[in-house]
């Protein structure tokens, strides 16, 4: 059976995880680490960069590096979530035909799926070599806040990446998963308190045998570790800059290391009470030379300056839970997901809100990943009873006469779901009627999101208000949305299935999976170039060091003929370097290895010695 | 220092006076270079092209004569900031002196000899500083380039392959007492034994050169090594 993983796509970090002879299993990438940065950049030297490598660049080469996509995919530039992030964004992005916003890279222009893609195409190449073979299908997790239009986005990045995305399910209810694996009993209510490196989540959920439902859920969207890092950064800064009057923070150097030691240091807190850190040539000063910063840093001054963010999460909590009608006392358990939430301080205060210690039944960064490839292998496993239930986190309707909002599907609905409504027609002899979907909570159509349109024709005439047009919303399991009309009399039938107005049409993720295959196939080259030339280097330094042995020992005059043979190998192999001829120097290096093995054979033979 | 590093050396010093204007510091460096190499006419065409300005600034004859009698001191009318009078043999002169070359020759011919004496260090300065009067001159950017390649296969060598993953070999505490600039600083902390020499040169950002000159210059301090830390 095809494996399936399952892929947290993080706004920061994403982990990838399968089902591994029955065991859910996290698949660390392919430099061992477990978290893989959701970041991709163009280096200075135009090679693309996925993951931690482009992490450690991220401050120095910012215009060229994609931080945080998740917060655009699915959305459109004209949006005004969008348009804000514009202002702190480092990389550039502009609109696209289609009001599709578009990452400028060095000189290309990448779709914000594609961009994803890049960090999928990561996953799955760590996945085909942790499992050794090719991996096709995929469950990714998304925040229970995304819309449709987002959703979609997410999925065709999976197909930019070359994976076929079987489910898409909500990231609290993907930690539910992992916490009600192999618990079929199980029957509670449960919180899943998410703090990320980017965002922050809190969902209520019900799980209940084997069936798991998201009863509320709500965030913070601008809220995550990556806040708590800047604090720790800021207060690295200012005793600097007022001992030698200068701003760390301008010189882009500088910067790169105080966010990667601040990050450093608060993770370490979080196992021990203070931790030192060690800048040495941060800067330097004419006058006095190199500048180094060294400071020691408490738990204690750490939770000083976060406590308003935790403060913030907590907020979010409450909300959600008065918005829910639920109280703490009725939760049975607390999950803590996202790196921050390892944060001690983070857990006591989750701790004297639900009164009750939380949960460390799952692994904070692991669990959501996991419990997509629960997902997975369920899916693939018929024999097996799990049910994913979520719910729609926004009403769901359409514009009616007076520019005005009629809620079909109410927020916090359990999916899949299914509902109409009967409108009538709003002229005599009305021929045709548009249909605009939208999804928000607004009552003025405008200010809620646009998700698609389409148009009835011919309806029946008749004078206005007689003829019945009945709108029916269907929302899979996936959370992908399907619309019809029908016009009750004659039975005619429009219908769409929802799909992003700001998203990339079929053509545009053909020709993206195409340049995505085309670069998987030159990065393969080039590591089966690298590798020939790294082993055709060794092999010219293991000759040279023959040389002496085989042009002046008791061998020389019989290697007459063979000597030629290896000279003008070894001359071919330096021209096939230069000219980069991947499969001409495999062959070299190939000779080569044999030419090795037998002088070397012939020298121990004669007793020369070959080492 | 061997003759050939302190005859390119002298060169670029006198390059250098000659661009800030000081005449007579660039006619002193180069009349030091044409006394270690008399047979390069690199010197000479320099030294010519100084006095040219020398003479101009002063009113006097603008060129030197093509020949000139066995042995002959060049003085000066006005008093002007020359060292010591320059002395010149006609036998180490013998083909006739050039028309005085222009900033940009002049530092493209330098750069050329340099190359060709295997100084890309120098001929790359004078590359930069051609390409700094002149962005798009053709041979300045291709000598760049040229310097560039050379001097990073060069030290890339030093590091023996890129494909290994360097740690650091000191203490923290130790750091501190190197000789480093920020950007030293900089490529240091990338440094933890996990990223490769080729990753470095992704994630550090400077132009290929300076990481592996800086790299190879850690390599060679023993601050960084393959070995365990």
């Amino acid at each position: 059976m095809d494996p399936v993983i399952g892929i947290d796509l993080g706004t920061t970090n994403s982990v990838l995880a399968a089902v591994i002879d029955g065991v859910p299993t996290v698949i660390p990438n392919r430099s061992g680490y477990r978290l893989t940065p959701s970041i991709v950049a163009i280096a200075k030297n135009g090679k693309r960069l996925v993951g931690s490598l482009a992490k450690r660049q991220a401050v120095t080469n910012a215009d060229n590096t994609v931080t945080a996509a998740k917060r655009l995919i699915g959305r459109k530039f004209s949006q005004g979530a969008v348009q804000q992030l514009l202002t702190i964004l480092p990389y550039r992005v502009v609109a696209a035909a289609n009001d599709e916003p578009r990452i400028q890279l060095g000189e290309h222009g990448f779709s914000v799926p594609e961009i994803s893609a890049m960090v999928l195409t990561e996953l799955k190449l760590d996945a085909e070599a942790y499992l050794q073979t090719p991996v096709t299908k995929a469950v990714v997790t998304v925040p229970a806040h995304f819309t449709d239009a987002q959703r979609q986005a997410t999925r065709d990045a999976g197909r930019i990446a070359g994976l076929e995305v079987i489910r898409i399910i909500n990231e609290p209810t993907s930690a539910a998963l992992a916490y009600g694996h192999g618990k079929p009993q199980l029957d509670r209510k449960i919180a899943v308190f998410d703090l990320g490196g980017g965002t922050f989540d809190f969902s209520v959920l019900r799980v209940q045998k084997g069936v798991f439902e998201v009863i509320a859920t709500g965030g913070d969207t601008a809220l995550g570790g990556e806040d708590f890092d800047r604090r720790v950064v800021e207060w690295l800064v200012g005793p600097f800059s007022k001992e030698h009057g200068i701003d760390l923070r301008s010189d882009k150097m500088a910067l790169q290391r105080l966010r990667d030691a601040a990050e450093k240091s608060k993770c370490e807190l979080s196992a021990v009470k203070t931790t030192e850190i060690n800048l040495p040539f941060i800067s330097a000063k004419p006058t006095t030379g190199p500048l180094h910063l060294r400071s020691i840093i408490g738990r204690d001054t750490l939770e000083q300056l976060t406590e308003d963010l935790v403060n913030r999460t907590l907020d979010v909590c409450r909300r959600v839970l008065s918005e829910a009608r639920v109280s703490p006392s009725e939760l049975e358990d607390v999950l803590l997901v996202g790196g921050q939430a390892r944060m001690p301080r983070v857990q006591e205060a989750v701790k004297l809100l639900f009164a009750r210690e939380p949960s460390r039944q799952v692994h904070p960064e692991e669990a959501v990943a996991l419990g997509a490839a629960i997902q997975g292998a369920a899916l693939l496993d018929e024999k097996q009873e799990m049910l994913l239930l979520d719910v729609t986190p926004h009403s769901l309707g359409i514009e009616i006469a007076g520019g005005y909002f009629q809620k079909i599907i109410a927020r916090n609905t359990t999916v899949p779901t299914s509902a109409h409504h009967l409108f009538t027609t709003v002229k005599d002899k009305q021929q045709n009627a548009k249909i605009t979907v939208l999804q928000g909570e607004s009552e003025l159509a405008p200010q809620n999101e646009l998700l698609g349109e389409f148009m009835l024709t011919g309806i029946r005439q008749a004078p206005r208000g007689e003829t019945e047009i009945d709108v029916i919303f269907d929302i899979s399991a996936d959370g992908i949305v399907s619309v019809s009309a029908l016009d009750v009399a004659t039975g005619l039938r429009q219908s769409i299935t929802v799909t992003a107005r700001a998203g990339l049409s079929e053509e545009d993720v053909k020709k993206a999976t195409q340049a995505n295959d085309d670069w998987l196939t030159t990065q393969k080259t080039d590591v089966e170039f690298e590798e020939r030339k790294y082993k055709a280097l060794a092999l010219f330094k293991q000759f040279d060091e023959l040389w002496p042995k085989l042009t002046t020992g008791p061998l020389a005059e019989s290697l007459g003929e063979a000597m030629t043979r290896l000279q003008t190998t070894l001359a071919n192999a330096r021209v096939q370097i230069e000219a980069r001829e991947t499969q001409a120097l495999g062959g070299s290096v190939e000779t080569l290895e044999r030419m090795l093995t037998v002088f070397r054979g012939a020298l121990d033979r004669i007793g020369a010695g070959s080492r | 220092m061997s003759a050939g590093g302190r005859f390119s050396s002298l060169l670029l010093e006198g390059l250098d006076e000659y661009r800030r204007g000081n005449m007579s510091a660039a006619v002193r460096a180069w009349e030091e270079a044409y006394t270690l190499e008399p047979t390069n006419p690199r010197a000479r065409e320099f030294l010519h092209s100084a006095l040219e300005r020398i003479y101009a600034q002063m009113g006097v004859a603008k060129t030197l004569p093509a020949s000139r009698p066995a042995e002959r001191t060049v003085t000066t009318t006005k008093p002007v900031n020359l060292p010591r009078p320059l002395t010149l043999r006609a036998s180490e002169m013998p083909a006739p002196l050039p028309p005085a070359l222009s900033d940009v020759d002049m530092l493209l011919s330098g750069a050329r000899d340099l190359v060709g004496q295997r100084d890309y260090d120098g001929a790359l300065e004078l590359a930069g500083k051609v390409l700094a009067i002149e962005p798009h001159n053709a041979e300045g950017q291709r000598l760049l380039a040229e310097c560039e390649a050379q001097l990073t296969r060069q030290f890339e060598q030093r590091l023996g392959g890129l494909e290994q993953r360097p740690r650091v070999l000191l203490k923290p505490d130790e750091i501190r007492w190197l000789d480093l600039d920020p950007r030293a600083g900089f490529v240091l902390a990338q440094i933890d034994g996990a990223v490769s020499y080729e990753d470095l040169y992704d994630i550090c950002g400077l132009p290929r050169l300076d990481t592996v000159r800086i790299l190879s210059q850690l390599v060679e301090e023993k601050v960084v090594g393959h070995g365990k830390g």
